[in-house]
């Protein structure tokens, strides 16, 4: 509260000295003297608030570009340029207003032409030139003054997007300052272009660090997705249905598998183990002995663990190659290898998986311990 | 947190009448002590130094020898003298002059009418924080009754040294109320240049029980040295926060008693510029001067905060050394930049520096002992070493092994810790270590060794918020700002 009225106090008090200097000297702009004095003033910022807005903008940016090294400076030199880009951005943007509002009264330009670019009956290319220059300063000096608030939004980068409209601005401040006015000596025109390559050097440098570190850091990549099977609803699964094997559909005519609401992968459910059941032929299978073997078109195709795919014993069962046909190929398990009838022209020699039921009862039956045993490799007990 | 209760241990004095009334108007306060009798110069200062009657604001100068320094520089000058009552009470654990001010203002008035008749004064101020607990009673206080000299309120801003007499002069002088680069004592220029007579507000009350009562009956409790009651505001580790008033010369564990306290591990006595008491040190002290003197304390302005055993005590020394830091008024700059040290130095103490976080407190608190304008510096230097001498158990656990394994409480009262607003937060994603932060406002953000921004887990003090939106202004990585 203090410190407000203080702000306050100090406001008005600048007010009132500026409000009262201000009328002195148009008072005294009316006496002779007064008038040559503001005379020359007129003079001399018609022909050079131009140039000054133009060596302030360029050593703002030098600077701001300049600023940001950490190769070279320390910090105390990067708090100087820092203040230095402040302080020079004000000049620019002082300047430019100075230089606008002077063409304007002088007549050179329309107010039209400064808003709109482009437009001027003489000279239009360079004249829109300075204009869309003046929007660029402007918005860099806005961004420049609203800084802070970046800092507490999510999206900083949105302010490094917009302040570098000044790199834009600049280049085309220059090509206007250059062609528009009097045409500049040599060594003008060298500084100007020496000083673009050099913050153009020097931004190449920050972009090429910038860019390494991001290289550096690894992004998350997305190695396989695993595409909704069995099923062609996009209603919700049950919860039942998450983390089990689905109830026995054996009895279940085969038309209803289509209709049948399919798992899909959840984030935050409990994940079946990503694992085949080890089964080798010395060893017998657990649980109550295999039932006898069904028509092979009642057998899951077996395509999962060909295309490195994993899905949940719940899926297979619901799998069939009816549901698979009708699928469009991108939606189909490993959409890479087209479902054939191979299982079914399979020899009789080549083992076959167990029934689905059994697999899905020792899913259930796997808990977290035996589970990690086996990563370790271990032999399921 | 609102006023403590008053408790009077033995008869009561200055809070005489508090049992029954809240507040005591002009007439309650006649019917209590009586009727003032005016002194002049001479009779006050006999009776001065027939009561022995010292300073309660901290510093316990003699009342009679600053009495008798107006008196001489009056007479010297020849021109006008001011009264200046002292009632801000930076100490954010004080709670006495506040509740006086509140519930018996006239017995401040009194005392300070006192002065200033005897002195021919031709005003009398009476200088409270803003705060918002005593104005009002103050106020109406004012109006009820006559003063010798015409009366002003002022009211500075609540700040820990604000309430240095220093400062409070600039402050009715119209200035920042920080203390004076050079020290000039009050008697010889004070209030517009004038010799003044300032003094806290419970020293002005103990003169008007003197003059009410007399002498004698004045020194009929207390001891030899010190004579009379003292007020001792006890808060913190306590099952209920008290101002107590008790004879000097008491025993300490009665006023521990009464509040229900839990002083075992430790008591702080003095207020935060004061120092630790063991708590076999505390059992065994009587309340005075000497008595807490003898088991290496400080009476000061009667501050009493019981730290409790669940607290970790360099934890708490901590938050406190950090709040004194952000108090620095930064003139001085081996204060300005020092304390933060200090403040630093003990936090890492706390989460495990060891040794060398040790050393460096120590080395810390030595830089800048004596080294300012005030004695801020000074008082939390000495209670920073204090804490170290005393949690000697706390400090082998903290420095040798994983640390005392208890939480930081906040036992001890701080203004303002809670709030959320205000507080400096760094990205640490965005966070780079650039390091720029640090070269703007090394007062609050310094550099860890890798490079890193390291600052108070508190609310950034007003005085620093504009340095801190320059740190946030100038972060390239847009990593600070300011919640």
């Amino acid at each position: 509260m203090a410190r407000a009225q203080r702000t306050v106090t100090r406001f008005r008090t600048v007010t009132r000295w500026l409000g009262g200097m201000l009328l002195l000297a148009a008072l005294l702009s009316f006496t002779p003297p007064g008038e040559r004095i503001l005379a020359g003033c007129h003079h001399f910022l018609d022909y050079y608030a131009g140039v000054f807005c133009l060596v302030s903008l360029s050593v703002t940016v030098m600077a701001g570009v300049a600023a940001t090294d950490r190769l070279v400076l320390l910090i105390r030199h990067r708090v100087l340029l820092q203040a230095a880009h402040r302080s020079t951005a004000l000049a620019a943007v002082v300047f430019l207003g100075l230089h606008i509002a002077i063409k304007v009264v002088e007549g050179h330009i329309r107010i039209l032409d400064v808003l709109v670019p482009f437009l001027a009956s003489y000279h239009a290319t360079v004249l829109g030139l300075g204009t869309v220059a003046a929007y660029g300063l402007a918005l860099a000096a806005w961004t420049g003054v609203i800084r802070g608030r970046f800092a507490a939004t999510s999206r900083p980068w949105l302010w490094r997007v917009l302040h570098s409209v000044a790199y834009a601005s600049w280049p085309a401040g220059i090509v206007h300052g250059l062609a528009s006015g009097r045409s500049p000596k040599s060594w003008v025109t060298a500084g100007y272009v020496i000083c673009v390559i050099l913050v153009a050097v020097a931004l190449l440098v920050r972009l090429s660090v910038a860019w390494g570190r991001r290289q550096r850091t690894p992004k998350a990549q997305v190695t396989a997705t695993l595409p909704r099977i069995g099923a062609t609803g996009t209603g919700p699964v049950p919860v039942q249905g998450w983390g089990h094997a689905a109830p026995r559909q054996r009895a279940v005519p085969r038309q209803r598998a289509a209709t049948r609401p399919a798992h899909r992968p959840t984030p935050g459910g409990p994940m079946p183990p990503p694992m085949a059941p080890p089964v080798s032929p010395g060893v017998p299978p657990m649980g109550p002995p295999p039932e006898p073997r069904r028509p092979a078109a009642d057998r899951r195709p077996g395509l999962d663990r060909r295309s490195g795919f994993d899905s949940r014993p719940g899926d297979r069962q619901s799998l069939d190659r009816q549901s698979l046909d009708r699928q469009p190929l991108d939606r189909q398990p490993g959409f890479d290898r087209q479902p054939t009838f191979a299982d079914r022209q399979r020899p009789p020699s080549v083992r076959l998986p167990r029934p689905v039921e059994e697999r899905a009862r020792r899913y259930e039956s796997v808990s977290d311990d035996e589970f990690w045993a086996h990563l370790r490799g271990e032999e399921l007990r | 947190m609102n006023p403590p209760d008053v408790v009077s241990l033995g008869p009561a004095r200055l809070t005489a009448g508090l049992d029954r009334a809240g507040r005591l108007d002009l007439r309650q306060h006649h019917a209590i002590h009586g009727s003032l009798a005016p002194l002049g110069a001479d009779a006050l200062l006999a009776l001065a130094e027939q009561i022995k009657l010292c300073g309660r604001g901290g510093a316990g100068f003699p009342f009679a020898k600053k009495l008798k320094a107006v008196l001489e520089s009056a007479y010297q000058r020849g021109g006008e003298t001011v009264v200046v009552v002292n009632a801000t009470e930076g100490e954010p654990a004080s709670w006495k002059d506040k509740v006086l001010l509140a519930r018996a203002p006239h017995l401040i008035l009194d005392g300070a009418a006192l002065a200033a008749y005897a002195l021919r004064a031709s005003e009398i101020v009476v200088g409270i924080a803003d705060d918002g607990v005593a104005g009002r009673s103050l106020m109406r206080a004012l109006d009820e009754r006559r003063m010798p000299a015409p009366t002003r309120v002022v009211t500075v801003p609540h700040r820990f040294i604000s309430g240095e007499g220093g400062a409070l002069v600039r402050g009715i002088n119209g200035e920042f109320p920080i203390p004076p680069g050079r020290k000039t004592r009050a008697s010889d220029t004070g209030v517009r240049g004038a010799p003044t007579l300032l003094s806290n507000a419970e020293t002005y009350a103990h003169l008007a029980i003197g003059a009410l009562h007399g002498p004698a009956a004045y020194a009929s409790l207390g001891t030899e040295d010190e004579p009379g009651t003292v007020l001792l505001t006890v808060t913190g580790a306590v099952r209920r926060p008290l101002v107590v008033e008790t004879p000097a010369g008491s025993p300490f564990a009665d006023v521990l008693d009464v509040c229900g306290a839990d002083a075992a591990s430790g008591v702080l006595v003095g207020g935060f510029h004061g120092k630790w008491i063991t708590g076999a040190g505390a059992a065994a002290a009587e309340v005075s001067r000497k008595g807490f003197a003898a088991v290496g304390g400080v009476l000061g302005a009667g501050i009493v905060v019981p730290l409790g055993a669940g607290t970790c005590a360099i934890g708490e020394t901590a938050r406190v050394l950090q709040y004194l830091a952000g108090q620095s008024a930064g003139q001085c700059g081996p204060c300005r930049l020092g304390l933060p040290d200090v403040a630093r130095a003990m936090t890492s103490l706390s989460s495990g520096g060891g040794g060398s976080a040790l050393d460096t407190v120590r080395m810390a608190a030595g830089a800048v002992r004596g080294r300012g304008a005030c004695s801020h510096p000074d008082g939390t230097s000495r209670f920073a070493i204090s804490a170290l001498e005393t949690f000697t158990e706390d400090l082998s656990a903290h420095v040798l092994h994983e640390g005392c394994g208890k939480p930081v409480k906040g036992v001890l009262p701080i203004p303002g810790s809670e709030a959320q607003s205000g507080r400096l937060t760094v990205d640490w994603t965005r966070c780079d270590g650039h390091g720029l932060c640090a070269h703007v406002v090394p007062e609050l953000i310094r550099l860890d060794p890798n490079g890193f921004p390291a600052f108070p887990d508190a609310p950034v003090p007003p005085w620093l918020q504009p340095g801190a939106r320059k740190a946030i202004a100038m972060c390239p990585a847009l990593a600070l700002r300011l919640r």
